[in-house]
């Protein structure tokens, strides 16, 4: 290729093809990069999905997320997502800082006026929360006063029809629209909830919860007047179907309200599953279930209960001494705490332990809301503390795992696990007591309420054959027990010849007044509470009642 | 104004003589400049406590003021060229000096000279002038074996690039040690040789690896990519990329031009990426290389050895300032700071461009074949022809 100085003109014209190649070559290769280039950028751009767009930058527009419903059991609705806009500011457009600060904190007086002049300041900041989720009619205001850089983002809000109902099982959600507790964190915790920008309401199928509305406002109801009759501090209640374990209403009085958040008040906290307590004398249902199922005593095994027993520096008691020897009928229906712990005493220890363990009240329970309390059980299982359990001392267990257990001894003896989910109940049933055991239970606790000498009398209702058993606790104070401050709760199940739902019912610190003869046992407040509850609900579960003259050999009138 | 072919004067033979195509795609380009810069700027310009459109009136002053230097240059015949390649190539190697001894340092770096409080950056003036003079010492050398040319393109060469190095920018070295390349190997010279350039080029590469710690660490983070966000600014321009997809999330809507710092100018091209998508990108690719690909195209139609290899330098140097730009944006080339031709934000890059692409305009106009005219008798003589 190199040019001699004797040769000029013989290789110009093979030098003209060659030079020329090498020009087109450049050109081409210059071409290439190009399309290098062009490729790179259709390769980026068809990468374009959903994933990258939440992470890194945009992870502050995506705080939102979207919910399906929450609908009973009958599909009515419980919760669901609303569009509600929200405030914010972009500090860089705002012309006049202090205009807006003015105009805005007279349309929501809630505002902080320094909080926002400090927010509003930083004109580096793009975006800034003024306020979130706003109600239509002020945001129109806000509107109207035509800021610039003052603008609304259109977000999820979740909203309560029912405002308050049934807030212990909802939970509530934080301002992102994420579940915090109850069966709105259950919804985040199964996967049914997803991250969105702005305000894309889900297309999920609702949530069918356990729930029944009409059950749960009936027993809701009933619990505010109980609180009000009998003075109580609090009140707490169950209905749950006993083949399945659903649970058809479950109140803790005070209520939260779904839409403030988080329950930190501690009255507010969910009694039901959240709290355990010594339940005293219900528990005697499952020392005479025991001792019957182990073939240790019959219905009619005899105890001598007229004296006071005596353990070491306790002395047991009873409320009103029957004076004579007693049946296990009779020990049931006196709600003898002498007669219970005879009855434990001659199973043993073991056996008790092993029952208690088997029916699930040593170990903490679950349910899709979250963990239930964990039980507190004694860390020595001798004599006194066998004697104690026998009448529901010394074992403090959550409600809602009681109510399961009841359950299981009422239903024919299987046992079943609490849920707040409808038809999600498991197939496969453990036994813990025989259908005989069951059946005796059964007649025991209806005997309770039809027999004029039985502590649950006051819950009868005609036509509809309620069972069920007292049960008055003294509360653990300061140094001993306190005898005026008592949880009494009543365990209730219906129709008796083949229950299908049991109800319990708590009222804690009830006082005595003129209605309950001043008593603050639970035959004269949570019974006839009970009573009233099955009264209203009976109809809406589909139970049917007999005819009112053939069961009115019970006592009448109880139920108004 | 009327146009006739009648009226002989210096603007109108321009008019009839110049790439009205080639004109035409400049053009569009400084328009798509204005509109991304408004896209682009202010959210930076706000950042940095300027005024919203302080970056938007310095782009249309400075491209404005380039489009008439680019007309004024292209009026040059291609001695005129020339001449001014030289004037250029003197006076910005003497300020290159003097930046060496007064420069303002800026992250470590002195590229900046201060004049009526402006920071003007000779390097870049100093390219296009350099592409012309290589392009001419190339030229004689292969048509005037008695001229000492070779050895003084390779002079050229070793004074620009010592002079880029000791700054140091390593960036605009590669640059001009890729267009001298390709001027050598577009002028005819022995592939052989081309070998001995490439082996140099890699060993100083090497060097510069070893002996420059940013060097180092920018190929390091772009070879070895470690850790997702320590690419830090490339990653956030190609998540961008990503996010725009082909339509993009809409004019206004980007968010990465308030995240990177240099939004307004080295990574305006995500910013376009993401606001308006990939097929707004492509289009402004599409430009680019048409510009540089007519002009390459018109180099291998150009008789003129000097002409031809002068049009071939000043298109790579456009042509790489762009792809470079582009492919670090879209993480095919590791971090560096060059920008986009009349895109981005800048005054220097800004002159320097419109002169380049004045020179291009002045060496693609249509002239009479000076191999078919008579050719007066070689005299020796210093300069043009």
């Amino acid at each position: 290729m190199r040019r001699t100085a004797t040769k000029p003109r013989a290789t110009a014209s093979v030098d003209e093809v060659s030079l020329r190649l090498r020009a087109i070559a450049v050109t081409g290769a210059v071409g290439l990069a190009f399309l290098a280039v062009g490729g790179q950028l259709v390769r980026l751009a068809a990468v374009n999905s959903g994933v990258t767009l939440q992470s890194n930058i945009s992870e502050t527009v995506a705080h939102s997320f979207s919910r399906p419903d929450l609908v009973d059991r009958n599909g009515r609705l419980f919760a669901t997502d609303v569009e509600n806009p929200s405030l914010f500011a972009d500090p860089g457009v705002i012309i006049d800082r202090d205009e807006v600060v003015e105009k805005l904190t007279q349309v929501l007086p809630g505002l902080n006026a320094r909080e926002l002049r400090r927010d509003l300041s930083d004109r580096s900041k793009r975006f800034v929360w003024i306020k979130r989720q706003i109600a239509p009619n002020l945001a129109q205001k806000v509107h109207d006063l035509g800021l610039p850089g003052v603008s609304f983002r259109t977000e999820l809000k979740r909203a309560y029809p029912l405002s308050r109902l049934a807030g212990h099982v909802l939970g509530a959600v934080n301002v992102d629209n994420k579940g915090v507790s109850g069966m709105e964190r259950y919804l985040d915790d199964s996967g049914s909830v997803e991250a969105v920008h702005g305000a894309t309401l889900s297309e999920r199928a609702p949530v069918r919860l356990s729930i029944d509305i009409g059950v749960q406002h009936s027993l809701t109801e009933e619990l505010q007047d109980a609180t009000k009759r009998y003075k109580a501090e609090a009140a707490t209640g169950v209905v749950m179907d006993v083949t399945t374990g659903e649970v058809l209403a479950s109140a803790s009085l005070p209520e939260p309200d779904p839409r403030s958040g988080s329950a930190a008040d501690t009255q507010q906290t969910d009694r039901i599953t959240g709290g355990t307590y010594e339940l005293g004398s219900i528990f005697k249902m499952l020392t005479v279930a025991e001792s019957l199922d182990e073939g240790v005593s019959t219905l009619d095994t005899i105890y001598d209960v007229r004296q006071p027993m005596v353990e070491g520096r306790f002395t047991i008691k009873d409320l009103h001494p029957m004076g004579r020897p007693a049946s296990v009928r009779d020990i049931f229906l006196h709600s003898s705490n002498v007669g219970a712990a005879m009855i434990a005493l001659k199973s043993g220890g073991d056996k008790q332990k092993a029952f208690l363990t088997k029916l699930g009240l040593l170990d903490q329970g679950r349910t899709e809301a979250g963990p239930i309390a964990q039980p507190q059980v004694p860390k020595r299982w001798e004599r006194i503390e066998q004697i104690t359990i026998a009448y529901g001392h010394g074992v403090a267990v959550a409600p809602l795992q009681f109510a399961a257990a009841a359950a299981a001894l009422v239903n024919g003896g299987e046992l079943v696990k609490p849920t707040f989910l409808r038809g999600r109940s498991e197939a496969k049933k453990t036994r813990v007591i025989s259908a005989d055991t069951s059946r005796q239970i059964n007649e025991l606790m209806r005997l309770n309420v039809t027999d004029p000498a039985g502590t649950g009398k006051r819950a009868e209702v005609p036509g509809y054959r309620v069972g069920g058993k007292t049960g008055t606790a003294e509360m653990a104070g300061v140094g001993g027990y306190e005898k005026k401050s008592v949880i009494s709760s009543f365990v209730a199940a219906f129709p008796m010849e083949k229950p299908q739902y049991v109800v319990m019912v708590m009222l804690f610190k009830p006082q005595a007044t003129d209605e309950t003869k001043n008593e603050i046992t639970a035959g004269h407040n949570a019974a006839p509470t009970a009573g009233r509850i099955i009264a209203r609900v009976a109809p809406l579960l589909g139970v049917m009642p007999e005819p009112v003259q053939a069961a009115a050999t019970g006592v009448p009138g109880q139920a108004n | 104004m009327r146009i006739s072919r009648a009226d002989r004067s210096r603007l109108t033979e321009w008019w009839f003589t110049v790439d009205h195509v080639l004109l035409a795609a400049i053009l569009a380009i400084v328009a798509a400049g204005f509109i991304l810069s408004l896209a682009a700027s202010p959210a930076v310009a706000i950042k940095k406590g300027f005024d919203a459109y302080y970056f938007v009136e310095r782009h249309v002053f400075f491209t404005g003021f380039g489009l008439l230097i680019m007309v004024a240059v292209s009026l040059l015949s291609p001695a005129g060229v020339r001449r001014l390649a030289l004037t250029l190539v003197f006076v910005s190697f003497a300020m290159l000096v003097v930046v060496h001894f007064n420069g303002i340092e800026i992250n470590g770096a002195k590229r900046w000279l201060s004049i009526w409080g402006h920071s003007f950056q000779p390097s870049e003036i100093a390219k296009p002038g350099f592409a012309v003079i290589a392009a001419w010492l190339f030229a004689e050398a292969q048509s005037r074996p008695d001229m000492p040319a070779f050895p003084l393109a390779i002079a050229l060469l070793g004074a620009f690039a010592t002079l880029l190095i000791m700054q140091p920018d390593v960036g605009q070295t590669l640059l001009i040690v890729a267009v001298w390349s390709t001027l050598y190997f577009a002028s005819g010279r022995a592939i052989a040789g081309a070998g001995v350039i490439g082996g140099i080029a890699l060993a100083g590469g090497i060097a510069a690896y070893f002996m420059l710690p940013h060097v180092q660490a920018r190929v390091d983070r772009w070879i070895l990519n470690p850790m997702p966000g320590d690419r830090s600014q490339m990653d956030r321009a190609i998540q961008s990329f990503t996010e725009g997809g082909f339509l993009g999330r809409g004019p206004g809507e980007g968010t990465i031009k308030t995240v990177l710092p240099d939004a307004h100018t080295d990574f305006i091209f995500a910013v376009v990426a993401e606001e308006y998508g990939a097929v707004a990108c492509l289009a402004l690719l599409s430009l680019f290389a048409f510009v540089v690909l007519r002009a390459l195209v018109q180099a291998t139609r150009e008789p003129d050895a000097a002409t031809r290899l002068a049009i071939i330098g000043l298109g790579l140097l456009f042509g790489l300032q762009a792809l470079i730009n582009m492919g670090v944006n879209v993480g095919l080339l590791p971090a560096k700071g060059m920008t986009l031709p009349f895109i981005s934000a800048g005054g220097s890059s800004t002159l320097a461009v419109s002169v380049t692409l004045g020179m291009l305009l002045a060496l693609t106009r249509r002239r009479p074949d000076q191999q078919r005219a008579k050719k007066p008798r070689l005299v020796p003589t210093i300069g043009a022809t």
